[in-house]
């Protein structure tokens, strides 16, 4: 188990550290040594094993937790929101570390985490939970798309939300209120309340059914945020490279694919 | 002075020459200027004096077991009750009272209770668990046993607040990694406390050396309790020789002195770092 805040020992170093669960279950001392040079090589933390939790960085602090938690060779390795401690560029390594490590090991591991990229980078399986129930489980190209309620698709960063009421529907093609053409995710029938979710990055600024006045930029280097209010007074946020001002009136286009339509 | 910050502790510091460093001083001198004989004439008597050096023998005779029972049994538990108890608070309020009474009080109560007429020696009668004679007063028992009653609250709540003080997550990670519950100690909460323990330890000590009022009251202050405190009350107060209390006395700081030394001394080959396993 690798825990949230490292739970390394602090009085001891390194490489006693990473021989505790080892010398806990009797193994004997040459052995110990080997299996700990081992992990820690794997870490890449050679050249540490004498120094103290306290004289180490909190990225290294967090590849010996995980040396700690691997030399066991346990069935299972469970991470505890590993990273969050960590700043933003020093979590961007780590998450490639542990990948790296992960790999090498071939040990099943379960990595909870609130970071919607962190989980889509990283896991092969995804299992969303909230309230403690699970919502959906799938790899992530498929929770990515088609989140299975509205709730997973918040977590999955659908953050624009549409009040509709659905006024035609066949199959998965849906026209909800507004002539605004989406999918449906559920089997939807006319007249129904629903709400409709779409990413940030799947609408764009041009020629499309969704109109509003743009009420605040946040530029973002590549591409700005633009949050857009439309006459019902719904706010949506949009991605958006197009330069825009504030106060502009601008329609909004997206793909009927990526509207996502949700009962409720 | 670039930094004047520490100015700020100038009156903690003038306080301190004023009642401690110049009495301390004074004391010092005069125990060098004895009514006669030489300057070390009252070291001398000391340690020649079949009165005088055995003392030093009777009090560590009390204080070094009372301190060892102190800490020794407030350890496992404040240790059992790290994680909090519901009766927590109960059992503070019932342990800080013996601090906030003193050692007259509680000599008191001990009279009554531990005495040869006393309740305690009633109920063994009664109930026909030992019918012999009772004396845990008037002797070396009663004062260790008030040294107890009034050391181990101290020693508790200062171990108690060692015992918090380590983050309990270690010991799951400990957990997590095949530690069974006597190995958790063994190996993460015993070395963590360590430092605090030998603090814990030389203070009870201290407190515990410098016995007088329970060596009067409950024990027996002409023989087996005569402690080092009661040797220099007599010079004092009895003899009238100031010069030979305040040898006494110097004679008594360098042994708690030397105990303390002793045990901080080891503590510097400890870890002393922080007791948190990383970015909390």
């Amino acid at each position: 188990m690798v825990f949230q805040n490292y739970a390394l020992f602090p009085h001891m170093s390194v490489r006693r550290n990473v021989g505790f669960g080892l010398r806990m279950r009797g193994v004997p001392g040459a052995e110990v040594e080997r299996r700990v040079d081992q992990a820690l090589r794997m870490v890449q933390l050679t050249g540490h094993q004498e120094k103290l939790p306290g004289q180490l960085s909190g990225g290294q602090q967090q590849r010996v937790a995980i040396a700690r938690a691997i030399v066991v060779e346990p069935p299972l390795v469970l991470m505890d929101e590993p990273l969050s401690n960590l700043d933003a560029r020093l979590r961007l390594e780590m998450r490639a570390e542990i990948r790296r490590i992960h790999r090498e090991l071939g040990r099943a591991t379960i990595y909870v985490t609130h970071d919607q990229d962190e989980a889509l980078s990283m896991a092969d399986r995804i299992v969303v939970m909230k309230d403690g129930r699970v919502r959906q489980i799938g790899a992530p190209a498929e929770i990515y798309a088609q989140p299975a309620d509205l709730d997973v698709a918040r977590f999955m960063g659908y953050r624009n939300e549409l009040p509709v009421t659905v006024e035609h529907a066949q199959g998965k093609d849906v026209m909800v209120s507004g002539g605004l053409r989406g999918t449906a995710m559920s089997p939807l029938t006319p007249g129904t309340r629903a709400r409709a979710a779409i990413r940030p990055e799947d609408l764009s600024i041009g020629n499309g059914p969704l109109q509003g006045r743009v009420d605040n930029i946040e530029y973002g280097g590549r591409d700005s945020l633009v949050d857009v209010v439309t006459a019902e007074g719904v706010r949506l946020h949009v991605r958006s490279a197009a330069p825009v001002r504030p106060g502009e009136n601008v329609s909004l286009a997206f793909s009927s694919a990526r509207l996502l339509v949700y009962e409720g | 002075m670039k930094d004047r910050t520490a100015l700020l502790a100038a009156p903690a510091a003038l306080l301190t020459a004023a009642l401690f460093v110049y009495p301390f001083i004074y004391g010092l001198l005069l125990s060098f200027e004895p009514m006669k004989g030489d300057w070390l004439a009252n070291y001398v008597q000391f340690f020649t004096s079949d009165r005088l050096w055995p003392t030093i023998g009777t009090t560590l005779k009390l204080a070094l077991p009372a301190t060892l029972i102190n800490v020794g049994v407030a350890l496992p538990i404040a240790y059992r009750m790290r994680a909090g108890s519901p009766h927590r608070k109960w059992l503070t309020t019932v342990l800080v009272v013996p601090i906030t009474l003193g050692t007259v009080l509680i000599a008191e109560g001990m009279l009554t209770y531990f005495g040869p007429r006393g309740w305690l020696a009633h109920f063994l009668q009664l109930v026909h668990l030992y019918d012999g004679p009772i004396r845990l007063t008037h002797n070396y028992w009663g004062v260790l046993i008030s040294l107890v009653i009034s050391g181990f609250p101290f020693a508790f709540l200062l171990i108690l607040s060692y015992v918090t003080g380590i983050d309990p997550v270690l010991a799951r990670a400990a957990a997590t990694l095949g530690a069974g519950p006597w190995s958790q100690f063994r190996h993460i909460y015993f070395p963590l406390l360590l430092p605090g323990l030998a603090m814990c330890f030389c203070l009870a000590f201290v407190q515990a050396f410098s016995v007088f009022p329970s060596a009067v009251l409950v024990g027996a202050p002409a023989g087996p309790t005569r402690v080092i405190s009661i040797a220099a009350y007599e010079a004092a107060f009895e003899l009238y020789d100031y010069s030979l209390a305040s040898a006494v006395a110097m004679i008594m700081g360098l042994v708690q002195l030397a105990i303390v030394a002793a045990v901080l001394g080891s503590r510097s080959l400890l870890y002393r770092g922080p007791v948190t396993g990383g970015k909390g």
